[in-house]
């Protein structure tokens, strides 16, 4: 039987579970829908730390600010030659992070080394590096860092940032397209390209542009792909074919 | 090589140069051999000019000022000017001033390694010493002084191809024919001098050119080394015929032995620049015969 002081402190009790009850319930709703529907939420753009869960291509993983693989990832550009052909080349050496909020934002935070240039031929690699163009030395990287981003449908984000090169920066938009992402037992990687043209006079690499030995416009592609930070990678995935 | 590239970067830079070293005609006119030869501050000017006219042509005007490689060229207008400036208050003003020209002048360039005064020393003393050595031939009445000049700004020229600075090859190369073209008034008039402001400017440019070789070394297999040789000790080795006191009264002989010397010791560096842009254009040529097939 309950005392007169118990009856007293029971509406006080009640009201505190009503409160928790309000505090609980709605976070135990949302997480039943995040494992029902599996919708990928990555952290917001410009946070490195945040991790939740991720359904790419039918595969869950863990997923967080994903730092670019230099193997896997390159910029490629082209340009027009004594007015005749397009010469290819790129930069082997792209570093950075990419965080994607599923279909709600992605942000691009990519440097590109210019010591990484590869043209074929190390006499044309000595002279990119040179002041004629990107005068590495003083300007060891190029860079671009996202500030917003909008989804277009079909994997395919308009992401506005700053390209750096040089002194120079400018905002630029450019179509990224993500291929989502799976996990072959390494770790979750996931993937993304883009292309776009620029006027490389406007960053102040203007070599040869005003005689005509070689174009203003420059097309670059950009392979991105991405993968957890070596720490956060689940342990060794089970050898194939056995159970696990 | 571009045509316009040539006319712009090298010729019209030289041929506008060549015109302000003969300005001041009047100080130097007269053929008679026993005038003694005339100071004037025409080459010095000249060489600066020359140098930075075909910077202008090559680099562009945009951004100027924002890459610090930008600042040899303030180094050699300054220079020019000051060479000027002091040589047209107190003609001629001798061996000390043109080392002090170089030596302020160095030290104010600004380029990667090149940050605080104690870093900027070196190179700056070397281009006083240089200015020092220099100034022996650049007072003697020979066509052959602007050739000393001129062999070592032309190897200059090609360490930069070889190492892949055409910009500053450019450069090089039209204070290269500027001297070349030099060598004409030097051999028709006996007065004609290039004098020691010129001595000066041309010691700041050598070392600034050479300060960039090394501060920019982005052709591993161009030692940073070979840039200071060429400035340092090459034009160097112009001023032993003087301190031998080789041929004192015989200024055509001396000057000669001071060209030969010369060339001998930017020859190699300039052969095997040479053999690395004919390697690279065969394996262009290679390349683009194998693509065609």
């Amino acid at each position: 039987m309950l005392t007169p002081q118990r009856w007293r402190v029971f509406p006080n009790r009640t009201a505190a579970l009503l409160v928790l009850s309000g505090a609980i319930i709605p976070a135990l709703i949302a997480a039943t829908l995040d494992e029902t529907t599996n919708r990928a939420t990555v952290a917001n753009p410009g946070t490195t730390t945040t991790t939740t869960t991720a359904t790419l291509q039918g595969t869950t993983a863990k997923l967080q600010t994903l730092s670019t693989d230099p193997v896997h990832s390159c910029a490629l550009f082209r340009v027009r030659h004594m007015g005749a052909g397009y010469f290819w080349g790129r930069f082997n050496g792209v570093t950075g992070t990419v965080t994607q909020d599923g279909e709600t934002s992605l942000a691009m935070d990519i440097s590109i080394s210019i010591e990484s240039v590869d043209s074929g031929n190390d006499q044309l690699d000595a002279h990119l590096k040179s002041p004629d163009f990107f005068n590495g030395v003083e300007f060891p990287s190029m860079t671009f860092k996202s500030a917003a981003s909008l989804y277009k449908g079909n994997g395919v984000f308009e992401v506005t940032g700053a390209l750096t090169i040089k002194t120079v920066s400018k905002q630029i938009t450019v179509s990224v397209e993500s291929f989502g992402g799976s996990d072959f037992g390494r770790g979750f990687k996931s993937g993304y390209e883009t292309a776009f043209t620029i006027k490389r006079s406007e960053f102040g690499v203007d070599y040869g542009v005003e005689k005509g030995v070689l174009g203003d416009e420059v097309r670059v592609v950009v392979a991105i792909e991405a993968g957890a930070p070596a720490q956060d990678r689940a342990p060794a995935a089970t050898p194939k074919g056995q159970a696990k | 090589m571009e045509q316009s590239l040539l006319l712009f970067g090298i010729v019209v830079p030289a041929l506008v140069a060549l015109a302000t070293a003969l300005a001041p005609r009047g100080a130097w006119h007269g053929h008679r051999r026993d005038l003694p030869p005339v100071e004037s501050w025409g080459p010095a000017a000249a060489l600066a000019l020359a140098f930075t006219l075909s910077f202008a042509s090559v680099s562009g005007a945009a951004d100027f000022g924002s890459e610090r490689w930008h600042s040899i060229s303030s180094v050699v207008i300054l220079a020019g000017l000051a060479a000027v400036v002091v040589w047209w208050n107190s003609p001629p003003a001798g061996s000390f001033l043109a080392m002090l020209l170089a030596f302020c002048s160095l030290m104010l360039m600004d380029l990667p390694g090149h940050d605080g005064l104690a870093a900027r020393l070196p190179s700056a003393s070397i281009g006083a010493l240089l200015a020092l050595a220099l100034v022996p031939i650049a007072r003697t009445p020979s066509f052959a002084a602007p050739l000393v000049l001129a062999a070592s700004f032309f190897a200059i020229s090609f360490a930069a191809l070889a190492s892949g600075h055409s910009r500053i090859a450019f450069i090089a190369m039209a204070v290269t024919m500027l001297l070349v073209l030099l060598a004409i008034p030097s051999a028709i008039n006996r007065r004609f001098i290039l004098g020691a402001p010129a001595a000066g400017v041309a010691a700041a440019a050598m070392v600034a050119l050479a300060q960039f070789g090394s501060s920019y070394a982005v052709q591993p297999d161009v030692a940073p080394a070979w840039w200071w040789w060429v400035p340092a000790l090459a034009p160097s080795l112009s001023a032993a015929p003087a301190l031998t006191g080789f041929a004192r009264d015989q200024p055509l002989r001396r000057a000669l032995v001071s060209l030969v010397l010369v060339i001998a010791a930017v020859a190699p560096g300039v052969m095997e620049s040479f053999a690395r842009l004919e390697a690279v254009a065969r394996e262009l040529d290679a390349y683009q015969d194998q693509a065609s097939h």
